[in-house]
């Protein structure tokens, strides 16, 4: 898949130019980037607006404020976030992105099995029941992540790490083809962060789902990462191979 | 979910039930038309007020994310209380009925509840509590004042809306809190998994593919009809909304909507009829207000040490 997005960012503030990358099934992709270079903005947008195809003519046009929305451009083509306005124009088809963002809260009183229920919003009916083949999948991600035998408690009593797999798994039952996670190791200890990292490596090469996560434990994530997207300070996407990931990741991080 | 539980809590209520039919001054059971025309019709009123204002607490409790949301707090309360306030203060007693005060009041519920619904789509959730709380103070501060001028007659009648009561409602009445706790019902059914996503956060369920500001409107929409209704002929009863929700959660051990929403109806039926007894144990019949409080505040007290102290 070829992606390529003009730029992204708030209102009249653009954050990255000339966005143009690829990713694999089964690929693991680390975006770094410094505090508020636009990585969650990027993850947010592809999330929203799905990947278009390599044969769509990906253009992403800011609209003038207050200009009426086109009705082609309703659902989750159009950011609805407050101070976009960005409409996705002409894109036959598109790839099913999941976003996981950062922060979920870890309410009491919902099983690991109903938080997963309850994340596929769009796959249940309105008593939120998933179908037969999405419990299904549902049960496979649970045992592919390990996490059958916690199926039942409270996610409440799960550890971050273990909260965050569930998170993973909402993204498998939902049938990403682009798994996308925003800082899923943060505020994790180093066995948890391992352990995470280690999934994500784990569940992109078994399910054949591409995987594209930002964090800032860079030294950890590049142990699963295959190759590196790079948000530089001058609001550019630079992508390397899996050889030059470390010399990607300095032109992010001239520090580093 | 546990369901030996919930039965115990159905057992519960039927007893109270019971209890609160025998409750009351003067004249037994024996006196067919005390049971019909008084204590049935009260205790019948008590099980839907409490029912309908837990519904709208819970739902409430879900779109503010906090768990001190209610019809009260929100304002809610506080504008049936200046509608009935404006009809029976500030234009005076004089050919207007109980009715029309009910009729007043529950406009100014839903004068209160659309404000609410429209803001919610321009500021955010914490904004809008603080809102809905200062939005309550005001109504407050305006019916002080048309207090302050009122007649004798008026005042009467309205601190007697104002002390809140299960007790002289009819039956076209009754039907019609009854309606609005169906009509609520089923919008919050249709609206469950909507309420459940929205605990985990506004950004996690646009991710999930909710419309958040679905869920808000018909969450509101709900709590609103429901909230009006049963202010306009019972008077403001607070502590309902904010405290079933917490026992049903505690009970039930499951903070999903949808088995939530029986054992939420049945504790804030068990609560308005706890307080309804106790209001009318005494020769002189209390308040339902206070006693609602008297109930209320100590549990609400328990959840919030055991929240922040006991953690």
């Amino acid at each position: 898949m070829e992606i390529s997005i003009p730029h992204i960012g708030y209102g009249n503030r653009i954050l990255v130019r000339d966005i143009t990358f690829t990713v694999s099934p089964g690929e693991c992709l680390l975006l770094a980037g410094p505090n508020g270079s636009g990585k969650s903005t990027l993850l947010r947008q592809l999330s929203e607006v799905g990947i278009p195809s390599k044969t769509a003519s990906a253009s992403l046009r800011p609209l003038p404020p207050r200009c009426a929305v086109p009705s082609q451009a309703m659902g989750p083509s159009l950011l609805q976030a407050r101070g976009w306005a960005w409409v996705l124009e002409g894109i036959p088809t598109s790839v099913n992105c999941v976003l996981i963002p950062t922060g979920i809260p870890k309410i009491k009183g919902f099983s690991v099995r109903e938080f997963i229920r309850t994340g596929c919003y769009r796959e249940s009916d309105w008593a939120g029941r998933l179908r037969k083949e999405t419990e299904q999948r549902l049960e496979e991600s649970l045992e592919l992540l390990g996490m059958t035998e916690l199926a039942d408690r409270d996610i409440a009593t799960l550890s971050d790490g273990e909260f965050q797999k569930a998170c993973i798994a909402v993204g498998l039952t939902r049938r990403a083809q682009v798994l996308l996670l925003d800082e899923p190791t943060a505020f994790l200890d180093v066995e948890n962060r391992l352990m995470v990292l280690q999934t994500l490596r784990e569940v992109a090469s078994r399910t054949a789902t591409a995987v594209i996560f930002s964090s800032h434990d860079l030294h950890d994530a590049l142990k699963v990462a295959h190759r590196v997207l790079a948000i530089t300070p001058d609001g550019r996407l630079v992508e390397s191979g899996e050889e030059n990931r470390e010399a990607v990741l300095k032109e992010a991080f001239p520090s580093y | 979910m546990k369901p030996g539980r919930f039965l115990c809590l159905a057992a519960f209520l039927v007893l109270l039930m019971g209890l609160d039919l025998l409750a009351g001054n003067g004249l037994g059971l024996a006196d067919g038309l005390v049971f019909w025309k008084l204590r049935l019709p009260r205790m019948l009123t008590a099980l839907v007020a409490g029912a309908s204002l837990a519904l709208a607490g819970l739902q409430m409790q879900a779109v503010f994310r906090n768990p001190l949301a209610d019809p009260h707090i929100m304002g809610v309360s506080g504008g049936a209380g200046l509608g009935a306030a404006i009809v029976t203060l500030a234009i005076g007693t004089t050919g207007f009925s109980g009715l029309t005060m009910a009729l007043a009041a529950f406009a100014g519920a839903l004068l209160t509840s659309a404000l609410i619904v429209g803001l919610s789509f321009r500021l955010r959730t914490t904004t809008l509590l603080i809102f809905g709380v200062m939005l309550g103070f005001i109504f407050s501060a305006i019916s002080s004042i048309l207090q302050y001028t009122a007649g004798e007659e008026s005042l009467k009648l309205f601190y007697s809306w104002m002390a809140g009561s299960f007790s002289g409602t009819r039956i076209p009445e009754l039907l019609g809190m009854a309606a609005a706790l169906l009509a609520g019902l089923v919008l919050a059914l249709c609206n469950s998994k909507g309420l459940d996503i929205i605990l985990f956060g506004v950004q996690y369920a646009s991710f999930s593919g909710a419309s958040t500001r679905r869920i808000r409107v018909l969450a509101m929409l709900s709590a609103s009809l429901m909230t009006a209704a049963v202010t306009a002929f019972c008077g403001p009863v607070g502590f309902v909304g904010i405290v079933a929700p917490h026992v049903a959660r505690r009970l039930l051990g499951t903070s999903a909507h949808r088995p939530l929403l029986p054992a939420v109806l049945a504790t804030g039926a068990c609560l308005a009829l706890v307080a309804d007894i106790l209001a009318n144990l005494w020769k002189t019949p209390l308040p339902v207000g206070s006693t609602m409080a008297l109930v209320g505040i100590p549990l609400i007290v328990l959840y919030l040490m055991r929240e922040t102290v006991w953690k």
